[in-house]
């Protein structure tokens, strides 16, 4: 009978299978490999007939059988059940009869169960490739496939080499079988193979995850009862395993590392009868890395089980579980080294050099134990041996120090003192100026010193806050912005310089000063006629005019690529488009305006001075210079704003059309960026539309006399003609505003006066955003927002962030609700994008539209408008908190101005240290921790209001640790930085839930700074903590700083705290007095 | 893949740790430099156990890798054995971890040594792991006699116990054994700390960030000068240190040192020096845990330079493995300007021929045990510079305004690119300059016009 793919079916159905087997023998290979596409698909057929026969009654046959099932049944003729298994063993046959050997592994799942039959035919075939297709096999691992394999080996077949895959491919074969240990002892795997198989780390994860570790050790160890290997060889081959585990460091719960030790270790303990025998072994490797190999070990020699006879290197090797990061082998270590001592094996020098070896591991659990031994010894009675602690004692924390000062005390072992500074040898600086040493505090800290001197300590809180208030100088009259001469910018305005510039710009590694250079450089050099220029000109255009059109794609680098283009190509098209305008595009098409017009002018609002300010004397030698060339003289201002113009050509036409438009966004940024004497007064109300003479009067109540600022700069002003000159004389104190023709003008030049002034009587569309008619205020109304218990789900609504920290007086926003945010935003910022245009004719208000105005990485906030000090630090608040879960940040730059000392850190520049002291973001903590230095350092912080902003914080579930860390580590800077966080953790814990984690940790964070400080704590902390009692940590830590016998007259700590805060404050004074140069 | 060495050890017997009645004996075998194998020293510690910690320690950083690019993740490159340098009164050990980012050199001083100086040279050391796990049971009451090489009699006896070890050495690391003389010439001393307050530090720097790439930290003082903090601002008398968690490696140095002295130079690169009660352990870290020594680049220029094959002939007659050359005292010997001394030392040091030691602020007479003719040739950097000159490829522009600054042209594979060259500043308009801003040494166009200019 020769079987064919028309006959396949009938005979699967009907015939036995060793029948068929005599059947296909007498076929030739060829014939055979003919069935081989008709059986898979009729396997798969039959497969699918019995999956639904399995499930359904034939009645409710299921779709998908009921299709396989038309497919075979082609008479009608109802299948029965034992026909179908019938028919699936004999299309199992034919496929091996059938089967190329080099697919036999993609189908070795449809071969029979038994694999001696398939071996049987397959050397029936006598195929040549067998080798190859054993390899096939092996690398796909199917255990029916490595069944087939072994088969074959086991005859003599075949022989692979025992490599990874093999291994492999017989752990998986193994773990599928029903009883692993009768396979392997059946012949699954040879004997000389164990030890590799053991060894092999796939194959043991493969073997260990198919089981369990417990299952496994024990068929290993039954394997020793069926004698398959010998209790000896599975000794030395689990010792073996346990030193290959030894110098892998495991992160508990984390992976294979993890449950392979785990492995080695029960496998160790199961099948190792006589652990003393292997003692050396034990004792090498009772200190290594891996964390759970010496935990086991230290636990044999624990319980006894293995015993060391030479103490020397076992005391030797347990050093290392000190340097482990796991605590479990250190805790460990401390109980032998105590149980070693008490049988005499080691003495107690020895015994107390250990114990303070485990002090250097960071886990307080293991100082724990420590202290707990050294107590229950009383070894410290021994002076050499106390001094052990002693010396150590920098390495313990909070309660742990606490008990081992008691018990060194117990001993009466001394500690160094601080020795306490008389305050009479403080040196105070002669009063002079009234109001400024009242705004440098000087004035309250002289008060503070002279009641300390008189003895007066009742008066510690007022004597406390004096030294700590921050300095004030927007209160002084006359306060100048920081304008000295080290600030002032170094400039290279060589060609060679611009096209090095270029280079950066075009390969975005520009700062925000390169690019001002850039600007200004080319602003000035653009038409040099000579030799060189000619030269570098060229040679720039070779090399980078490509690179400069590749930018046109990118939007916020096309403008650099238009300048590059325009100097380079002098009267070619503009082809880029701007999707959104911006101040840099704007600045930049103006400079191409001036170009395409042959004019060669200063950048206006090119910084001269570091933090992005002008000189005002420079500014306007600079507006001169424009009006003799004749620009900035014209106040023809366009019906229609450039609004939403996005090809750049029109717009440069549009701006070549209207002088004004093309320089004004120069000028107004310039003014903004004027080092002049901005007036902070909160209560400043100016009505722009009334008339003259009243608004006058307004303006005269606040008015500081300009002669007191620079009198050649503003002498010079007045020869600055039309509304430039009125806006710009306006910003140096003199003039009306009412006098301002155009909105713009008037609107930034009153801003630019009074940052914090509300300007009334305007009504243009953009008098409603922040910094326009009203100073921008921000809010933090987190605890308005139901339904955002903690900052991890407040940060899901990511732009939330956005609605509830932009809040603008005067502006009626809807009530928030949690379905609401994500509309409004999309509703707020379409109206933006329509609105953003005019908006640049305010760019006061530009910072809180966008967060990067982005031209080149990483803008700074405080570039745009450098008195803007607040609503700057209330945005990069936004900012901080807004990412608080994100571990990476590039806001480095953003930070800088932050450092600066005549930003104030008030209410906002609180909220930003807060926010940012419970950042996922190391890097950025640091950066904050560094900003609570410094302001702390030249008292430009508030106590008070970094407590609120901390308490606030602390209401959502934060990591606390991040924040005690910071305070750790702030007060260990200098004694009054301590004094400084010593008085904010005292101000906090007031305020927090008694029973918290929060609590706890600023309890931990006062005990620190008092151990080292000596500061005494307040009567009503002390009354706060005095029901607290029990004899946990928080009470210990609570009874020691409430008992403890302090003293601030003998507090060597305050006076040295007490003259740096003078120091201080005289630095500030300096700084102050030399603020100002004329250029 | 970087370019390798192949390199073969062959060590006469391996280094071991004998324990006998009489005590302990730790035999390094040697392998290389002025002998085969040669023999330097014979005699015993006086602190055994403070000693073999801190050389397997040292074993320790040199098998470590700190940073894996993705690409060789799966092919690590073999550590190679440590270097020795006898100079007949302290014992020299110096090795790179496998990343070449961190070098570290032990300088086990005479005093804690008793024994007999057989000769002077450098050689490498077989630290094998058996020796290296025996090394772990020495403790301080141990009696252990140390011996660097083995005289020739002994040799005859172990004839049979030959160590053979090919490895393939990274040039880089060949590399970076130059280059981390010329960046310990700039180090300068910034501050000196109690060990326990860099452990204080240390303990600090959170477990998931101690690698980060590309973060620069600064170690600053506080106001008492007795404690430290680190800091993401550059403060007076900060030292700048990236990826600060490679030092984690050093912990347990920390418990052995008496005091550190810390080091920095401009360019980022800072440099610990830990006094033990047996020596100076040495640590210098490279800017980044990504930037190895072998691409800064620093030791280009003084490869560039031209000393006059004379004076640097002479000065190299004058090393005698001293332990600290000093420049003046050369310059009045050989009647050389110092300047020309100076220059020449750092040649030689690019050459791998003397090494820097920091706490003297002086070179020191070391020959490395490799072939070094490889080092200049397989600066990429240079070599491209010096086929720019030969092709005329750069063009020197009329100097404007200022006259130190010279300004040339220079064509290159992607155009031409303008350089800008003085005493203090180099500039070039190519793409690796720009984005590596002078950090890592100068560009092949900045090395050309510099040597077109010295022609």
């Amino acid at each position: 009978m020769i079987v064919t793919s028309e006959n396949l079916n009938e005979i699967a159905r009907t015939t036995e299978k060793e029948t068929v087997i005599n059947w296909l023998k007498e076929m030739d290979e060829s014939a055979r490999l003919e069935l081989s596409g008709k059986v898979v698909n009729l396997i798969w057929a039959y497969l699918g007939c019995f999956n639904g026969l399995a499930y359904y009654t034939w009645s409710e046959l299921s779709i998908n059988a009921y299709s396989h099932y038309q497919l075979v049944n082609l008479d009608n003729r109802p299948f029965s059940r034992k026909e179908l298994e019938n028919g699936l063993e004999v299309l199992k046959i034919v496929l091996v009869f059938c089967t190329e050997p080099k697919a036999i592994f993609e189908i070795i799942e449809y071969f029979p169960a038994d694999a001696r039959l398939s071996a049987d035919i397959l050397q029936t075939r006598k195929l040549k490739n067998l080798m190859g297709m054993c390899k096939s096999l092996i690398k796909q691992g199917h255990p029916r496939g490595t069944a087939l394999v072994r088969e074959l080996e086991r005859r003599g077949t075949v022989k692979l080499s025992r490599d990874s895959n093999y291994f492999q491919a017989l752990a998986k074969y193994i773990s599928a079988s029903k009883d692993p240990v009768k396979a392997i002892c059946a012949g699954a795997m040879e004997t000389n193979d164990f030890a590799e198989f053991l060894f092999d780390p796939k194959a043991l994860r493969i073997f260990v995850e198919s089981n369990s570790i417990e299952l496994v050790t024990s068929r290993i160890d039954e394997l020793v009862d069926s004698d398959y290997i010998s209790s000896e060889s599975i000794s030395a081959l689990s010792m073996e395993l346990l030193a290959r585990k030894a110098e892998t460091w495991v992160k508990a719960d984390r992976g294979w590392e993890h449950k392979s030790s785990l492995f080695a270790v029960a496998l160790n303990n199961a099948v190792v009868k006589d652990k003393q025998a292997n003692a050396d072994t034990y004792i090498a490797l009772c200190g290594v890395r891996n964390s759970f190999v010496s935990s086991y070990i230290i636990d044999l020699l624990l319980c006894e089980k293995v015993i060391s006879s030479d103490n020397v290197a076992l005391i030797s090797n347990l050093s290392g579980n000190f340097a482990s990061k796991d605590k479990e082998p250190a805790l460990l270590t401390v109980q032998l080294l105590n149980s070693l001592h008490k049988q005499g094996k080691i003495s107690s020098a020895v015994f107390v050099e250990k114990l303070t070896d485990a002090l250097w591991h960071k886990s307080q659990d293991v100082h724990d134990l420590v202290l707990k031994t050294l107590e229950k010894s009383d070894l410290c009675r021994v002076a050499e041996e106390a001094v052990f602690l002693s010396d150590s004692m920098h390495l313990l924390k909070s309660a742990n120090k606490l008990r081992a000062k008691k018990l060194l005390a117990r001993h009466q072992v001394p500690l160094a003192e601080d020795k306490v500074v008389p305050f009479a040898s403080i040196s105070l600086p002669e009063m002079s100026n009234g109001e400024l040493d009242s705004a440098l505090g000087l004035v309250k800290i002289r008060e503070a010193i002279e009641s300390i001197e008189k003895g007066e300590w009742s008066k510690i809180d007022q004597i406390l806050q004096s030294l700590l208030s921050p300095v004030n100088f927007r209160k002084v009259p006359a306060y100048w912005a920081s304008v000295r001469e080290e600030q002032l910018l170094e400039k290279d305005q060589s060609l060679e310089e611009l096209a090095h510039l270029f280079k950066l710009a075009i390969s975005n590694q520009i700062s925000n000063y390169g690019l001002e250079s850039l600007l200004e450089n080319l602003a000035l050099n653009w038409s040099k006629q000579n030799e060189n220029f000619q030269d570098i000109r060229q040679l720039f255009k070779d090399c980078n005019i490509d690179a400069g059109q590749s930018m046109f794609s990118s939007s916020s680098f096309s403008m650099v690529g238009v300048l590059a283009q325009t100097w380079l190509e002098a009267g070619s098209e503009i082809t880029a488009k701007v999707y959104y305008p911006r101040l840099i595009s704007e600045r930049i098409l103006g400079l191409v305006c001036r170009m395409s017009d042959n004019l060669r002018l200063p950048m206006l609002a090119s910084p001269t001075h570091r933090g992005y300010r002008i000189a005002p004397i420079v500014f306007v030698e600079r507006v001169l210079e424009y009006q003799d060339k004749g620009r900035l003289l014209i106040d023809k201002v366009a019906d229609k704003g450039p609004g939403d113009i996005f090809r750049l050509q029109e717009l440069f036409e549009f701006y070549q059309q209207y002088d004004y438009a093309a320089d004004v966004t120069e000028f107004l940024l310039g003014l903004l960026r004027l080092a002049i004497v901005p007036d902070f007064s909160t209560d400043v109300v100016v009505d722009g539309s009334a008339p003259r003479q009243s608004l006058l009067n307004q303006v005269s109540a606040i008015f500081r006399p300009a002669e007191k600022t620079d009198d050649k700069t503003l002498q010079l002003a007045r020869s600055v003609k039309g509304d430039f000159g009125r806006a710009l004389r306006y910003v140096l104190g003199e003039g009306e505003l009412a006098s301002i023709k155009n909105w713009e003008l008037a609107v930034t030049a009153f801003r630019a006066r009074y940052p914090l002034g509300v300007l009334q009587g305007f009504s243009t569309p953009v008098m409603s955003h922040p910094d326009v008619a009203s100073p921008a205020k921000y809010r933090f109304t987190g605890d308005k927002l139901p339904g955002f218990p903690d900052v991890a789900q407040l940060m899901r609504w990511h732009s939330l962030v956005e609605f509830f920290s932009a809040r603008e007086p005067g502006v009626n926003h809807p009530e928030i609700t949690v379905e609401q945010p994500r509309n409004f935003i999309v509703e707020k910022r379409l109206q933006w994008s329509f609105e953003t245009a005019p908006l640049l004719r305010c760019p006061a208000a530009v910072p809180h539209l966008f967060y990067l105005d982005t031209f080149a990485p990483g803008l700074e906030l405080f570039s745009l408008w450098p008195n803007n000090q607040e609503a700057a630090l209330a945005r990069l608040a936004r900012i901080v908190f807004g990412a608080i879960n994100t571990t990476s940040n590039c806001w480095h730059n953003d930070f800088e101005p932050v450092f600066e000392e005549d930003v104030f850190i008030n209410e906002n520049g609180a909220w930003l240290i807060a926010a940012g002291s419970f950042s996922a973001c190391t890097s950025l903590r640091s950066t904050i921790q560094d900003l609570l230095i410094d302001a702390i350092n030249t008292s430009r912080c508030h106590v008070e209001s970094l407590s609120e902003a901390f308490h606030s914080m602390l209401r959502f579930k934060l990591v606390i640790k991040r924040m005690s860390d910071m305070f750790k580590q702030t007060a260990r800077v200098s004694d009054l930085h301590a004094l400084f966080i010593w008085q904010l953790a005292s101000e906090l814990l007031c305020r927090v839930e008694p029973a918290s984690r929060q609590f706890d940790s600023l309890l931990e964070v006062l005990l620190e700074i008092q151990e080292e400080f000596k500061f005494v704590l307040s009567d009503k902390l002390k009354e706060l903590l005095a029901p607290i009692k029990g004899s946990n940590n928080r009470a210990k830590i609570a009874s020691a700083l409430r008992e403890s016998k302090l003293d601030w007259s003998e507090c060597a700590s305050l006076p040295r705290a007490c003259q740096q805060s003078i120091d201080a404050r005289l630095k500030r004074e300096e700084r102050w007095m030399n603020s100002f140069s004329d250029r | 893949m970087s370019a390798t060495l192949d390199y073969h050890y062959r060590y006469k017997y391996a280094s071991v740790l004998d324990s006998r009645p009489a005590g302990k004996s730790l035999r390094l075998s040697t392998f290389g430099g002025l002998e085969a194998n040669p023999y330097f020293f014979d005699g015993q510690f006086k602190s055994p156990k403070q000693s073999a910690d801190i050389l397997l320690l040292l074993s320790a950083l040199s098998r470590t890798r700190f940073y894996s690019p993705a690409m060789i993740r799966e092919k690590m490159l073999a550590a190679a054995d440590p270097v020795v340098t006898c100079d007949g009164s302290m014992l020299r050990f110096e090795v790179f971890s496998v990343c070449c980012g961190i070098y570290a050199r032990f300088d086990l001083s005479g005093q804690s040594i008793d024994g007999n100086w057989m000769s002077k040279g450098t050689t490498n050391v077989d630290f094998n792991p058996p020796m290296r796990a025996s090394l772990s049971t020495i403790s301080s009451s141990d009696k252990v006699r140390l011996k660097v090489g083995t005289d020739a009699v002994q040799l005859e006896t172990e004839q049979k116990a030959v160590v053979e070890r090919k490895v393939k050495l990274p040039i880089r690391w060949l590399r970076s054994f130059v280059e981390v003389q010329s960046y310990q010439s700039e180090c300068q001393p910034v501050m000196e700390v109690d060990p326990k307050e860099l452990n204080r530090l240390l303990a600090s720097i959170p477990e998931h960030n101690i690698l980060k790439r590309g973060d620069i930290n600064y170690i600053v003082p506080n106001v008492s000068g007795k404690s430290l903090r680190l800091s993401q601002r550059e403060a007076p008398a900060s030292v700048a240190i990236g990826a600060i968690g490679r030092l984690k490696a050093i912990q347990p140095l920390l418990r052995m040192a008496q005091s550190v002295k810390i080091y920095a130079s401009g360019s980022k690169v800072c440099a610990f020096e830990f006094s033990l009660s047996n020596g100076k352990f040495h640590l210098v870290l490279s800017p980044d845990a990504s930037r190895a020594f072998s691409g800064e680049g620093q030791v280009l220029k003084d490869l560039s330079n031209r000393v006059s094959d004379n004076a640097l002939a002479k000065v190299r007659a004058a090393l005698g493995w001293q332990n600290t050359i000093s420049a003046k005292e050369l310059s009045r010997k050989l009647d050389l300007p110092i300047e020309q001394v100076d220059n020449a030392l750092s040649i030689l040091g690019s050459r791998g021929l003397v090494g820097y030691d920091m706490a003297y602020g002086q070179y020191f007479h070391r020959e490395l045990p490799f072939d070094l003719s490889l080092v200049e040739e397989l600066h990429p950097r240079l070599e491209k510079a010096r086929r720019l000159v030969q092709e005329s490829a750069v063009k020197l522009l009329k100097a404007q305004g200022d006259e130190t600054i010279i300004s040339a042209r220079v064509s290159g594979d992607n155009g031409e690119h303008l350089v800008r060259l003085s005493e203090e500043f180099f500039q070039c308009t190519c793409d690796w300059f720009t984005k590596y801003s002078g950090q890592r040494g100068p560009c092949s166009h900045v090395l050309a016009v510099e040597l077109a200019t010295q022609q």
